[in-house]
């Protein structure tokens, strides 16, 4: 709407051609981007450079002189190629086949330079708004994860959703990985990591979440992930850092008893040995877990009680054990009972240990139930407190079910 | 005098109010709150919310003494020109100061996302569009903020919903663990927090039912609460007390990461941004109509239009001065105590001496000692 009290038509011509250029150049064009001027980063991977590895691109003042840059990193950058008459069409001759995936790697002192390098190599801005996945490679996570995380948690583009994993080996292995299920191997591996009811035995978790525990305790569990081949990836177990470092790993097994007292299992099974037999086991699939943990402070110390709850199926049992019936269930029950006792005591005897770390989230439990007391032995509670802290587990179980046969 | 057409409604002033509080410090409140008493963050806000409402209670009961002047009038009405003059003064150079706040910490906002823009050029397009909308008059402002409250409501519940389910809440004990200093200063903090509700020191003129405007601050007041609260009680859930602390904007990183409830948006951060721009916008527009208005009546101008436009280059190199973010976070905080100053102070003041003087039974032009 012109103002009307501008009488004159000229002026008018001239405040609308004003206005309009305003809204022309109002429109963000400074921040103008193409998609196809973008590298959409799936997964970035971090690891201790080999030596002597010579990056091209690499040669810029920022390499030390003598000793080798800080981190080697990779990024998965998938490839749209414009393949207009694919139908089944074989490209025979010339150069085979575009591969649909780039794996950028350089090195630097720190992620900005490595980035700054990618800038060097792409054609395209990187950018890390769709990052599913950044796999640490254990090296380089027994040193430290703060700083990269710096990086990614103050990025605007990065977002919390992204999944931190420890590879067991090296990261760019990870992505290398050409899966069969999926694209690309960020999403393969953001798929393994998140499919829930398949077990316990691996960490759930995103960097949200990460930072969550390591700002509270500056502890935290990382699920593992290892190369099995070109082609595919095994998830399990976890990562151990404390303090911002990584400081071992924890087993299949040791991780499952991690997640039930961390009340945050949603399913798993269980191997028995089967009643009446010395070593045969049978196979129990878990589809209810309910863990109720509470603190009690006596005499100055405190005692951690865990009452775990689990229901479950019988799925698989060796011949010898014959028909199952109310009686047999009972025993298995208890040697599910005896089992899920033995494997959340042997976990938590490991933390308090060997590792002298607490990743169960007892100190964020004591902070919320006894404060003034977590006031006190906050400061050194992983390495002198939590080691001797006293911890019961009651287990209890209930076969439901037996499936189809008998 | 008030154009008979430049009338508001008590909605429309319960709105006004609500969209000017908000703006300032939605955002960072879930972090300035576990600051200062963890957990117990929510408390604050009861607190500061309700010292809150007792300053707009003398605001309103201030106003009311003298139904058709605004503070300029009935200030150099109960203390004589001088004194009343500076009064007026100082609220412009207030209301200056806090549109230029807001617009810089729009700004900022808005360059992470932009990050090619020049902050220049977000702050002049802001207020470009705000002085053209400003020049027209309070109740077409108030129409514009009529639009966008619903907008804003309608966000702001996306994205509670969206993160109510992931939150702990166990995260939220212990409860009243905290000392009550602490407790003190952030209720004080929080009440500090609350610019906008002392615009009816001028818009109580403008309304229609004058009589309704207890109703509608207090209100506002009350939803703001309720907002603030539900907002610290979702972020402290999701985030946890001390990734809370780590963030500059808590609010905008839960954006970032959440899907909407049955995931089927996500990456809610573009609704955030535009919650955020929303809301500073309304802020801006209110107070850059303040200060313009309070001048023109200072100068007894008959309108206040002819010093929209002027205004923008002092507000644009005010909004310039602070030369990084943190040193954006002092001069708010400092404004911010300003603000606490003259909202809780002159008006009860300004009563009391009205009432002692009995200033506000005389009619009429007289202007001066009684």
């Amino acid at each position: 709407m012109i103002n009307t009290r501008i009488k004159n038509k000229s002026a008018q011509l001239i405040v609308l051609t004003v206005i309009t250029f305003m809204l022309i150049m109002g429109t963000g064009c400074w921040d103008r981007l193409e998609i196809d001027d973008r590298a959409l980063v799936l997964g970035v991977g971090i690891d201790k450079p080999e030596h002597q590895k010579k990056e091209s691109g690499s040669e810029t003042k920022e390499i030390p002189k003598g000793g080798l840059p800080k981190y080697s990193m990779s990024l998965c950058i998938p490839v749209f190629t414009n393949s207009s008459d694919s139908g089944g069409g074989e490209e025979e001759g010339g150069g085979g086949q575009q591969p649909d995936r780039w794996i950028l790697t350089s090195t630097g002192n720190t992620i900005q330079e490595i980035v700054r390098i990618y800038a060097n190599r792409s054609s395209r801005m990187i950018f890390f708004g769709h990052m599913k996945v950044l796999v640490i490679g254990e090296q380089v996570a027994r040193e430290g994860i703060a700083d990269i995380l710096d990086y990614f948690t103050r990025d605007v583009d990065a977002h919390g959703r992204i999944m931190v994993v420890i590879a067991n080996g090296k990261a760019k292995e990870i992505l290398d990985i050409t899966p069969y299920e999926e694209d690309y191997s960020p999403d393969y591996i953001e798929k393994l990591l998140q499919e829930g009811k398949g077990g316990a035995s691996k960490i759930e978790g995103d960097m949200v979440s990460l930072l969550k525990s390591l700002t509270s305790s500056g502890n935290a569990v990382l699920p593992r992930v290892r190369a099995g081949s070109k082609s595919d990836a095994v998830v399990g177990g976890s990562a151990l850092i404390k303090d911002y470092k990584m400081v071992g790993w924890l087993g299949e097994w040791e991780t499952s008893g991690v997640n039930t007292i961390r009340d945050k299992v949603e399913g798993g099974s269980l191997s028995i040995v089967a009643p009446g037999t010395k070593e045969e086991l049978m196979s129990i699939r878990l589809n209810n877990v309910k863990v109720k943990r509470d603190v009690t402070i006596k005499a100055g110390q405190p005692i951690f009680k865990i009452r775990i709850f689990s229901e479950g199926e019988v799925v698989e049992k060796p011949q010898s054990v014959g028909v199952l019936s109310s009686e047999l269930l009972k025993e298995i029950e208890r040697r599910v009972i005896l089992e899920m006792q033995h494997r959340s005591i042997a976990t938590v005897t490991k933390l308090q240990r060997e590792f002298k770390a607490d990743v169960l989230e007892f100190g964020d439990l004591l902070s919320k139930k006894h404060p003034q007391y977590w006031a006190q032995v906050e400061k050194d509670w992983d390495e002198k407190y939590f080691p001797k802290a006293e911890v019961l587990v009651e287990s209890d179980a209930k076969i439901r079910r037996v499936d189809v046969t008998r | 005098m008030i154009k008979d057409n430049d009338r508001i409604s008590s909605w429309q002033v319960f709105i006004i109010i609500i969209s000017t509080i908000n703006a300032v410090e939605i955002l960072s409140s879930p972090r300035r709150l576990v600051t200062f008493a963890g957990p117990d963050g929510w408390l604050l806000v009861i607190g500061g919310h309700l010292l809150g409402a007792l300053g707009l209670f003398f605001i309103i009961k201030l106003g009311l003494l003298y139904p058709k002047d605004t503070l300029v009038e009935y200030s150099q009405k109960i203390v004589g020109r001088f004194f009343g003059s500076l009064v007026a003064v100082l609220a412009i150079l207030f209301w200056l100061l806090t549109t230029a706040k807001t617009t810089r910490q729009f700004a900022e906002f808005t360059h992470l996302i932009l990050h090619e823009t020049p902050i220049e050029v977000i702050i002049i397009s802001l207020l470009v569009v705000v002085a053209y909308i400003a020049r027209h008059g309070l109740e077409p402002i108030a129409r514009m903020l009529e639009i966008l409250f619903p907008i804003f409501i309608a966000i702001l519940a996306l994205l509670f919903f969206s993160a109510a389910p992931k939150g702990d809440y166990t995260n939220l004990l212990p409860f009243l663990n905290t000392d009550v200093k602490s407790l003190i200063h952030g209720t004080i903090d929080n009440s500090l927090g609350m610019e906008g509700q002392e615009s009816l020191v001028m818009l109580l003129p403008f309304m229609m039912a004058s009589k309704d405007a207890y109703k509608a601050g207090f209100a506002a007041i009350g939803l703001d609460m309720l907002l603030r609260i539900a907002a610290f009680i979702v972020v402290i859930a999701v985030l946890g007390e001390h990734l809370t602390k780590v963030f500059l904007w808590p609010l905008e990183e839960i954006g970032r990461f959440l899907f909407s409830p049955g995931e089927f948006f996500g990456r809610l951060d573009a609704f955030f941004t535009a919650l955020w721009v929303t809301v500073a916008f309304s802020a801006v527009l209110v107070y850059y109509y303040l200060v313009s208005l309070t001048l023109s009546r200072l100068l007894k101008f008959r309108e206040h239009t002819p010093l929209v436009f002027p205004l923008l280059p002092v507000i644009f190199i005010l909004s310039l001065i602070p030369s990084n973010v943190f040193e954006v976070e002092r001069a708010s905080s400092m404004i911010s105590w300003v603000f606490g100053i003259l909202a809780f102070t002159v008006p009860p003041l300004l009563l009391l001496i009205s009432y002692i003087r009995g200033t506000h039974k005389k009619s009429g032009k007289d202007v001066g000692t009684g």
